[in-house]
């Protein structure tokens, strides 16, 4: 079986490269990360994700906004995206189903086991 | 003729002497003597022939003219009494008769029946002649008679008495006189006639005169005409003083009587031109006056009114009692009252409210007559003003909520700074922490396993921590969510919609899709849609078309609320989701543009409007930290902007 190619959008590349050890670490999943909003839509073109953890605040470009540029797009707009967001309460996004906005939502902190699950319950 | 004396020339005589020298001298006969007493001539009248002799003695003459020259006597003879008249003859230059005479000039004439009957024709009475003195009689006899009767005596050439004359005059006015002083009556009458000429007179010119200038200044009413007589201390000068006195009182009255003509005419002008109700009530509260304006108030007209109802009739019935109570206590009091608010019922049943103000009428004694006041139409009033009132508390639990919301939003982004701030590194060390349990796996009951364990409850207390501080944060205004602008949109449009249809209003949507996440109560921005596509309809009455766009866009230009200053909602070159309405209504004048968002700044009629939409609306905005503007041209349309942040700060 291929392994699942996610990409994961963060400006903290701290975080961005723990959770590419993390979730390649299972075997599962082929891991890309990138640290600029900007290039967001670039980089899905080129790399192909079944999946894009997106954060939601970023200096250089919000999260809502490549969001918006992935659903413009006919290459991307297919492809899940799940949010990642240190800002809203975890209350909320259970109250929502984690469902915010028509997209999924993961409240940061997250630990792995509960970022797979949220993985494997968007992909296609 | 003196010369005839010395010529003795008869003939001369004859020529000269003629019949009519007798009638020339009134005579019957002419005798001429020469100095020696010669006669030289005589003539008589027919008849008299025995007179040509001279009745007396020759030698007699030398001595009637001894003493005088010029003689005039009586002599008796044998045909009657005969009155001589004589004189000596001088010469022409001698008028004097001093010088020796030259002859003597004798006449008689004969005092007969006829002459006598000629005297007493002449002197109106009659003569008598007697040789002997006759009684005269008494003067009441005479009176009696109406005759005047006296007596002379008739002289010889010696101065003897020869006759005495009675002359007897019967007078008329004798006969008048005697009336008059008989009749004492008449001159009684005639005295009090001219008594009373006299008073007339008197009354003409002190009486009548002052009357006439009273009755003229009376009739005239003028005064002035009394000036002269005033100054008199007459009883007239106390009238015209009186009368004066009376025009001046008269005239100051007149002056009070007119003034108050006009201060009641202006008043009934003001009565009828104030919109308040002018009105007087009898101790009663029946009504005695009434201004007319009370039909535009209440429906009735003043003659409904005045004389058949009492303020009271007009209260609503649920009211009436209660204030018909209170109203007589004050009128006991005789009270006056101020702006006291009432409820009515209109001749058409709609309940008028009535702000009333009255004082009491009272007599000299201070017995109350009634009451007189106004009352003032203020249902309108009172309907603003009760919406003013609710309008008021809508604002200011707005304003409250803004304050609230201002608060928690400062909090709110402190806790999302927080939050992200510590979250990040929070997921990074409970991802660190997945790794390091996956690349060194602890055996369970190490202490490594405890460390690990204990390192991820951190992680959880912090995040708890957190996670309270965004509870509290939003525990206000829980309904800030993530909301996506265009189901807001969707749903503001369903419900104007069957009233847009009605009002033939086509609106045309050109949302983009996928717009980022708006943090918003969905409610409140649902208001602000509705508030300015309701906007844009009233813009067109006909009808017409609004397009609704959203978008989002980098902001660049710099407009109040964006730009580089702190307070500002905006940086340049923040990307924001905007939200237009556009209409193609009445449009907006620049002056009026500027005062849209101004609480209570309406140009609609009442009833319509209130001005406080927009105003709301914008509250709401700010809310949101958004900003909201418009732009419009006269005639052509308006268009409202909305910006609205993107979630997630
Ligand atoms: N779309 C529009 N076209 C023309 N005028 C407008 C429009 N929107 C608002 N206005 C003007 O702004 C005023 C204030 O509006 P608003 O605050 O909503 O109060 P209201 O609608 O009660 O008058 C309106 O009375 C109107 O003159």
């Amino acid at each position: 079986m291929d392994k699942k190619k996610i990409l994961i959008i963060d400006d903290e590349v701290d975080f961005t490269k723990v959770v590419k050890l993390n979730l390649e670490g299972t075997g599962k999943y082929e891991v890309r990360a990138e640290n600029k909003g900007s290039l967001g839509l670039a980089v899905t073109k080129e790399f192909k994700p079944d999946l894009v953890l997106l954060d939601i605040l970023m200096l250089d470009m919000e999260g809502s906004e490549v969001a918006y540029q992935l659903r413009s797009d006919e290459e991307t707009k297919n492809i899940p995206i799940v949010f990642l967001t240190a800002v809203i309460r975890k209350k909320e996004a259970e109250e929502n189903k984690g469902v915010i906005g028509g997209y999924p939502f993961i409240a940061k902190p997250v630990g792995i086991d509960e970022l797979i699950e949220v993985i494997e319950r968007n992909i296609h | 003729m003196a010369r005839f004396f010395t010529t003795k020339d008869t003939e001369w005589a004859k020529v000269n002497m003629d019949a009519n020298v007798l009638d020339t001298y009134k005579t019957d006969v002419i005798w001429l003597f020469g100095l020696d007493l010669s006669p030289l001539y005589s003539i008589n009248r027919d008849g008299f022939d025995s007179l040509k002799e001279f009745p007396l003695p020759r030698a007699n003459i030398k001595d009637i003219f001894k003493e005088e020259r010029l003689r005039h006597f009586f002599v008796n003879t044998k045909i009657g009494l005969l009155e001589v008249r004589g004189a000596t003859v001088h010469p022409g230059s001698d008028p004097e008769r001093k010088t020796l005479p030259r002859g003597y000039f004798l006449t008689a004439r004969l005092w007969g029946k006829e002459y006598v009957a000629d005297l007493e024709e002449l002197i109106g009475g009659s003569i008598q002649i007697s040789n002997t003195k006759l009684a005269i009689p008494s003067p009441e006899a005479l009176l009696k008679a109406n005759s005047i009767v006296f007596s002379r005596q008739l002289s010889g050439w010696k101065g003897n008495v020869e006759d005495y004359i009675y002359i007897n005059i019967l007078s008329e006015q004798l006969q008048g006189y005697k009336l008059l002083s008989r009749n004492a009556v008449v001159i009684f009458i005639i005295f009090l006639i001219a008594v009373i000429i006299f008073i007339t007179l008197f009354i003409t010119t002190s009486v009548n005169l002052p009357l006439a200038i009273i009755s003229q200044s009376l009739k005239k009413e003028n005064p002035e005409k009394l000036r002269g007589l005033e100054k008199e201390t007459s009883e007239f000068g106390d009238i015209a003083r009186l009368i004066t006195s009376f025009f001046w009182q008269r005239q100051v009255l007149l002056k009070e009587v007119a003034e108050r003509k006009k201060a009641e005419a202006r008043f009934q002008q003001v009565a009828e031109a104030t919109e308040e109700w002018i009105w007087e009530v009898n101790k009663d509260g029946l009504y005695t006056y009434s201004s007319p304006v009370v039909e535009k108030i209440l429906g009735y007209n003043p003659e409904e009114i005045i004389g058949k109802k009492y303020f009271y009739d007009f209260l609503t019935p649920d009211v009436k009692e209660s204030l018909k109570k209170n109203a007589l206590e004050v009128f006991t009091a005789k009270k006056p009252f101020r702006n006291f608010l009432n409820p009515n019922l209109h001749k058409n049943g709609n309940i008028i409210f009535l702000e009333t103000s009255g004082s009491p009428m009272l007599d000299k004694e201070g017995n109350l007559l009634g009451y007189r006041g106004a009352d003032t139409d203020i249902t309108e009033r009172k309907k603003a003003e009760d919406e003013l009132k609710k309008a008021y508390t809508d604002l200011k639990e707005t304003q409250g909520q803004l304050i609230q919301a201002e608060k928690l939003n400062a909090v709110g982004q402190l806790a999302s700074g927080v939050a992200h701030e510590v979250r990040n590194p929070l997921g990074i060390i409970l991802q660190g922490i997945n790794y390091l349990e996956k690349k060194i796996p602890p055996d369970k009951g190490s202490e490594t396993a405890e460390i690990m364990a204990m390192l991820k409850g951190s992680v959880q207390r912090a995040d708890k921590i957190i996670n309270a501080l965004l509870d509290f944060s939003r525990a206000a205004n829980s309904d800030l969510k993530l909301e996506d602008i265009n189901s807001i949109l969707e749903s503001s449009l369903n419900l104007v919609k069957a009233r847009f249809k009605f009002d033939n209003i086509d609106v045309v949507t050109e949302t983009k899709e996928g717009l980022p996440m708006v943090l918003a109560d969905k409610n409140k921005l649902e208001q602000v849609f509705i508030n300015v596509l309701l906007n844009a309809a009233q813009a067109m009455p006909g009808g017409g078309k609004i397009i609704i766009r959203s978008y989002a866009k980098e902001l660049k230009e710099t407009k109040d609320g964006i730009g580089k200053r702190e307070e500002d909602h905006f940086r340049i070159g923040e990307k924001a989701v905007i939200v237009e309405i556009e209409d193609f209504g009445s449009g907006i004048s620049e002056e009026n543009l500027k005062k849209i968002f101004d609480p209570f700044f309406t140009t609609k009629g009442p009833g319509s409007g209130v001005g406080l939409g927009l105003s709301v609306t914008r509250n709401i905005i700010h809310m949101h930290r958004g900003l909201i503007y418009a732009e419009s041209q006269l005639g052509k349309g308006t268009k409202v902007i909305i910006i609205l942040k993107i979630s997630a700060r």
